[in-house]
């Protein structure tokens, strides 16, 4: 089975995220920091399934999003990270690139860009 | 935003123009005067400090909640900026409490009663569903309110306006403010970066 | 503030300059000339009180910008005015608010345009967030004025003149 991790110390941006994603073929699982998301993807994968997509949100408690990106870059080179934020400035944005992600998306996010953008990195 | 010297307390006051938000670590007062925005103050309970913001759901949105709603969306938006920076500064959502005050009705007939309305599910449902405790709140009427916020200890203090109804400066400002984000241009923008897949291999 | 007499002028005149606050219940005249900055006239008609002011920034006094120039700037201008006319012995209550100036008379090419509105912007919310009645504005368009106050009566006469560029 292939997941989708929504991680977002929001737990309505979750919820929200995690409704405009939830008929793309994967199940949704929600993490509410980089460290919690961490936790659950390498549980997930004990379990024998697969991590498709990480939807990330930049400023969290505990562990950021783009510490995230770099730590989960680490092991796995290839599943997309698109990280979603109210974050717009250029420094922030190349920082998140040089971490490794592989999208940029500006809150408040429109569904249908959203799914189209998840569906275009997933293939 | 304009600083200036609070003279009855000596400290810094920083006025919030609708729109704009703020938090700080200072032992300061953040200023504003609400109309048919919200103005939500957010206080860490663990790190005593806190920060407040302009909150407007630019429509309403009928009988869709707050987390199908794209019109929510904005105004969620808005919050989150604000919850940015009190994360930025060590803060946990888990740790905050929130005061609410706004949402008057302007006089502008039925659709802004709805306007005021639809203001006040959406940031119940948007506390509710953050699981942030709402310590108080002064939401409808259809007076302008100031707003004095204590970010170090989370007080609110408030006074009700009772003059320059006509000429008031921060209800055009609130309707500046309404009219931009309506044409929000930034949102839902986004960016894929091209990858060197040789390199990623 | 310097204290003049004009053969036209039945009372003494003082006038004012930019970052000077002044507040009194004198029989005189307070004149003040602006082109870009604005001048916050206060009057309680109980207490036959008036005051003025003239600052030149939007702002309020920051760390660059030294404190003992705070009345230059807007919001500490106008909460001194007040605190001042306090001081005089007016009660907060019967205050009434004239607002001039901010004309869009600035020389130098690259002064930003949005100083005299961010000006009149600002000179609306403080009197707005202190909750005392704005009673007359003439302010704004390319405009520089001379205002000359009753200090007795509230009175204000607002002379304006088309900027040219001879004009401060």
């Amino acid at each position: 089975m292939n997941y989708i991790m929504v991680i977002d110390d929001s737990p309505t941006i979750r919820t929200s995220v995690a409704f405009t994603v939830k008929d793309l073929g994967c199940e949704i699982k929600q993490a509410e920091n980089g460290a919690d998301a961490l936790e659950k993807i390498s549980a997930i994968r004990s379990e024998g399934n697969d991590v498709s997509l990480c939807i990330v949100d930049v400023n969290m408690p505990v562990m950021d999003g783009i510490s995230f990106v770099k730590e989960f870059k680490k092991n796995d080179k290839f599943t997309p990270v698109l990280m979603l934020t109210t974050e717009s400035e250029e420094d922030k944005i190349k920082e998140g690139k040089t971490a490794g992600a592989a999208g940029w998306m500006i809150k408040p996010f429109k569904p249908d860009n959203l799914k189209s953008v998840v569906e275009k990195l997933m293939v | 935003m304009i600083k200036y010297r609070d003279k009855n307390s000596g400290r810094n006051a920083y006025l919030l123009y609708p729109g704009e938000y703020f938090a700080t670590k200072e032992d300061c007062f953040i200023i504003s005067v609400t109309g048919v925005c919200m103005l939500v103050c957010l206080y860490e309970t663990k790190l005593k400090f806190g920060g407040m913001c302009f909150v407007i759901v630019p429509g309403t949105f009928g009988t869709e909640n707050i987390i199908t709603s794209v019109l929510a969306g904005y105004g969620i938006t808005q919050i989150e900026l604000l919850l940015a920076e009190i994360v930025k500064a060590g803060g946990d959502r888990k740790n905050l409490t929130a005061k609410i005050f706004g949402a008057a009705y302007s006089n502008n007939g039925r659709s802004a009663d709805e306007l005021s309305e639809s203001q006040i599910r959406f940031i119940k449902e948007y506390f509710t569903s953050e699981r942030i405790p709402v310590l108080s709140s002064d939401l409808g009427g259809s007076h302008r309110r100031k707003i004095y916020f204590s970010p170090a200890t989370g007080r609110v203090y408030k006074k009700i306006l009772r003059n320059n109804n006509e000429s008031s400066e921060f209800l055009k400002m609130e309707k500046e403010f309404i009219d931009d984000v309506f044409m929000n241009t930034g949102s839902g923008n986004f960016t894929l970066f091209e990858r060197d897949t040789v390199n990623d291999f | 503030m310097i204290s003049i007499t004009r053969n036209s002028a039945d009372k003494p005149v003082k006038i004012i300059y930019a970052g000077e606050v002044f507040a009194s219940d004198e029989d005189v005249y307070v004149e003040t000339l602006l082109g870009s900055c604005i001048a916050v006239v206060l009057h309680d008609s109980t207490a036959g009180l008036s005051g003025m002011n003239h600052f030149m920034f939007p702002g309020g006094a920051t760390d660059k910008n030294p404190r003992h120039e705070t009345a230059r700037y807007g919001s500490d201008a106008i909460l001194e005015l007040i605190a001042e006319m306090i001081r005089k012995g007016a009660d907060r209550n019967n205050l009434i608010a004239k607002i001039f100036g901010g004309g869009h008379v600035l020389k130098e090419k690259n002064t930003p345009v949005m100083i005299p509105e961010n000006n009149i912007r600002l000179a609306n919310a403080i009197l707005e967030m202190e909750d005392i009645p704005v009673v007359e504005r003439n302010v704004g368009r390319n405009y520089s004025r001379k205002i000359q106050m009753n200090v007795k009566t509230g009175e204000v006469k607002c002379i304006m003149s088309e900027y040219s560029k001879n004009d401060d």
